[in-house]
């Protein structure tokens, strides 16, 4: 019995400049869901919570900068927004958060999801279940880049240059500053950092805030890609996942890697794979969750933690 | 020492099981027709409607004891149990339209189905995760399982978008022949009683089924795993079996949940369960009570009746029909809840019930000590750490 593979296009031998572009365009969505993924991975690795509400917190985020653009350009309204973000996810974590910090694991799960439906379900109290036009905006708009037969287009390189200006931003932060210092420390040991006169209160709310901010920036260029409705972040939370997964659940980098390897892979799914079969993106991502924890749950960059009884 | 046959438990249990059972009839007596006053400060009227209001109530109780059996018991994360029953649903609904199977047997064959299959496919892979990564995979099993079923592959049985609908059930000839013989003509059982039946004698039945398993060396098991899983190791539960075992038996429960939600809605699509349900049952089992029956029935009539309480929240509540659209903020009003009673009462109102009664019985300790203010007080102690920012735990959850 032979199988036959029926592509949806010519296979990649044959049409090596759609394979380019097509790659082209998956790096650029999936630095996409390496913002969202960066955000998970920052809260996971300093607080061991898991935030289903990171998507749905960027989305709120998202329609506050809407909300700000009838009154201002983009770029005020954008950092505005992130601002609000940030200040948003610190009272979060101190109030929301932090009575669950030693419960068991399902406890802190649980306050997030709540998260989730009370961001998604607010979002759409506010400003209702019509979607709104959202950008592109400022440099995002324009004619695409063409470099022979491939193009990417303005909005692609846009959130591919904020992806790599948010990684040397936190790189900086982490490594460079005495915050970082402070925020690393925490996150690696808790009572040790205490006892040398971290404020390791402060540090886990500064790093909700910067996980929120992060997640507010990957909610705005969701938007002007996909549209912004509150159906926006569900299918980027899940991608997220699946990049963090893949990468590691705490490590940055891996988010990163993650996230672009995802998108590539989605988006070849979707030219090589037949219609006939149905649409199969959110599949690739259930699909690639499950290898990953199956094979190697630890995932491509994380460490295995052992943990002390 | 003999107990006596007429505990007050046991009484109990029979006045409800009366209940139960002349409940589709109630809804034609004099007494119950909202004409007369029959409670003295609220009226209590039964419709026709509540027969299908209960019925429901036996669907989600399945539900809610599913995933509170993985969940409560043995301690595993699942925000997929959606989709889970979604699969049972569709099972009957393929069994019964495409193969002509009985539509009760098709319930069941759909239970072992999903048990099996989640308990294969989900549990054994599963078991190998901590918390986190099992939410995440099951998170994505929900989110991608509509695309699943459209498929092109398989939608010559699931029928892609459109779902699967049947006609609504009558109730079997040889019942109400056996009935008019007995009562003489007086009493017959149409399909909207006969699936009530059905419904609330399969939901009670496996209740009595899980109230043994708990408390078997099945059970123990499962709550050793939850408390702690390197402790279990020690005291010889093979870990991985165990967790398997639970995912495979909830989803057994699941199933049959989904196999009587396909029969008493007499449709199912792609999207009849999403995510936000997944999370809705989540809810259910923590303010019903984690790991307790009590809890789950509890849920079940929070699920079964969570639409008509939002709707009727404005007339209740004064300021509130001022409110914009006050029926979209249904999820807000859920999510809250959700993080308020993990904040403040971890045990939901099982808990609550359990410690008014041992109040009742005296308590143990001083006035102090009572186990109903532990979680106030606790809750009370975190609000004041968060706000003056002493981070120090209250000790109420465990660690590894």
């Amino acid at each position: 019995m032979s199988i036959v593979v029926v592509l949806a296009s010519a296979p990649p031998w044959e049409d090596p400049t759609l394979f380019a572009q097509q790659i082209l365009s998956g790096i650029a969505s999936g630095s996409l869901f390496a913002i969202l993924a960066l955000a998970i991975v920052m809260i996971y690795r300093s607080t061991s919570v898991l935030n289903f509400g990171q998507g749905e917190m960027g989305l709120f985020g998202t329609f506050i900068a809407w909300s700000f653009m009838t009154r201002m350009d983009f770029w005020p309204a954008f950092f505005l927004a992130i601002l609000v973000a940030a200040v948003l996810g610190a009272a979060l974590e101190r109030f929301i958060l932090r009575p669950v910090a030693d419960a068991p694991v399902l406890n802190s799960i649980v306050v997030t999801l709540g998260l989730f439906i009370v961001f998604n379900g607010l979002s759409l109290w506010i400003w209702g279940s019509q979607p709104k036009g959202f950008g592109p905006f400022s440099v995002f708009k324009g004619a695409p880049t063409c470099v022979g037969d491939v193009c990417i287009g303005r909005l692609s390189i846009g959130i591919l240059v904020v992806t790599l200006v948010i990684m040397v931003l936190l790189y900086l932060l982490f490594q460079h500053t005495r915050l970082g210092l402070a925020l690393r420390a925490t996150a690696q040991n808790r009572t040790a950092s205490r006892l040398v006169g971290v404020p390791v209160g402060n540090m886990l709310s500064i790093g909700w805030g910067l996980a929120a901010a992060v997640g507010a920036v990957a909610g705005v260029m969701a938007a002007q890609s996909l549209s912004l409705t509150t159906g926006t972040m569900f299918a980027v939370l899940l991608f997220a996942f699946a990049a963090a997964v893949l990468g590691g659940l705490d490590s940055p980098v891996g988010a990163v890697v993650g996230g672009i390897t995802i998108g590539v892979v989605k988006n070849l799914a979707g030219t090589y794979v037949p219609p006939e079969v149905g649409s199969v993106d959110l599949a690739v991502a259930f699909l690639v969750i499950i290898l990953v924890l199956m094979v190697r749950p630890t995932g491509l960059f994380g460490r295995r933690a052992v943990r002390r009884v | 020492m003999r107990r006596a046959l007429l505990q007050p438990r046991v009484l109990w249990f029979s006045l409800l099981g009366v209940v139960l059972i002349v409940f589709p009839y109630a809804h034609g007596w004099p007494l119950f027709d909202g004409s007369i006053n029959n409670l003295g400060f609220f009226t209590v009227e039964i419709t026709e409607f509540r027969t299908f209001n209960l019925t429901m109530f036996g669907v989600w109780f399945l539900v809610v004891m599913s995933m509170n059996l993985l969940t409560g018991s043995s301690g595993q994360i699942s925000l997929g149990h959606a989709a889970v029953v979604l699969v049972g649903a569709y099972t009957t609904g393929i069994l019964f339209v495409e193969f002509g199977v009985p539509l009760a047997l098709a319930v069941i064959v759909a239970g072992v189905f999903t048990g099996v299959v989640g308990g294969v496919l989900i549990g054994l892979p599963g078991a190998r995760l901590a918390g986190p990564y099992l939410a995440i995979a099951t998170f994505s099993l929900i989110i991608t399982m509509p695309q699943i079923l459209k498929l092109n592959g398989i939608d010559s049985l699931t029928n892609g978008a459109l779902g699967i609908g049947i006609r609504p059930v009558e109730a079997p000839d040889f019942v109400n022949d056996v009935l008019g013989a007995v009562t003489g003509g007086a009493v017959a059982v149409d399909g909207r009683q006969w699936i009530y039946y059905m419904t609330i004698g399969t939901a009670v039945l496996m209740a009595v089924l899980l109230w043994n398993l708990t408390r078997s060396r099945i059970g123990r098991a499962f709550v050793a795993l939850r408390d702690s899983e390197i402790g279990a190791e020690q005291m010889g539960v093979n870990v991985p079996f165990y967790k398997a075992l639970a995912f495979g038996i909830s989803s057994f429960y699941a199933g049959i949940g989904g196999g009587l939600f396909f029969v008493v809605q007499t449709f199912v699509a792609p999207e009849s369960l999403r995510f936000n349900d997944s999370i809705l049952f989540l809810l259910a089992v923590v303010i019903g009570g984690l790991g307790s029956i009590l809890g789950s029935v509890f849920g079940a009539l929070f699920l079964a009746f969570q639409a008509e309480l939002i709707s009727n929240l404005p007339d209740w509540i004064p300021g509130l029909s001022r409110v914009r659209d006050f029926e979209r903020l249904s999820p807000v009003i859920y999510g809250s809840l959700l993080i308020v009673t993990i904040l403040t009462f971890p045990r939901g109102l099982a808990g609550i019930v359990q410690s008014v009664r041992s109040l009742g019985r005296g308590g143990r300790n001083g006035a102090l000590d009572l186990p109903l203010l532990s979680p106030i007080r606790g809750a009370l102690r975190n609000l004041s750490a968060g706000l003056l920012g002493n981070s120090d735990s209250d000790g109420r959850g465990k660690k590894e």
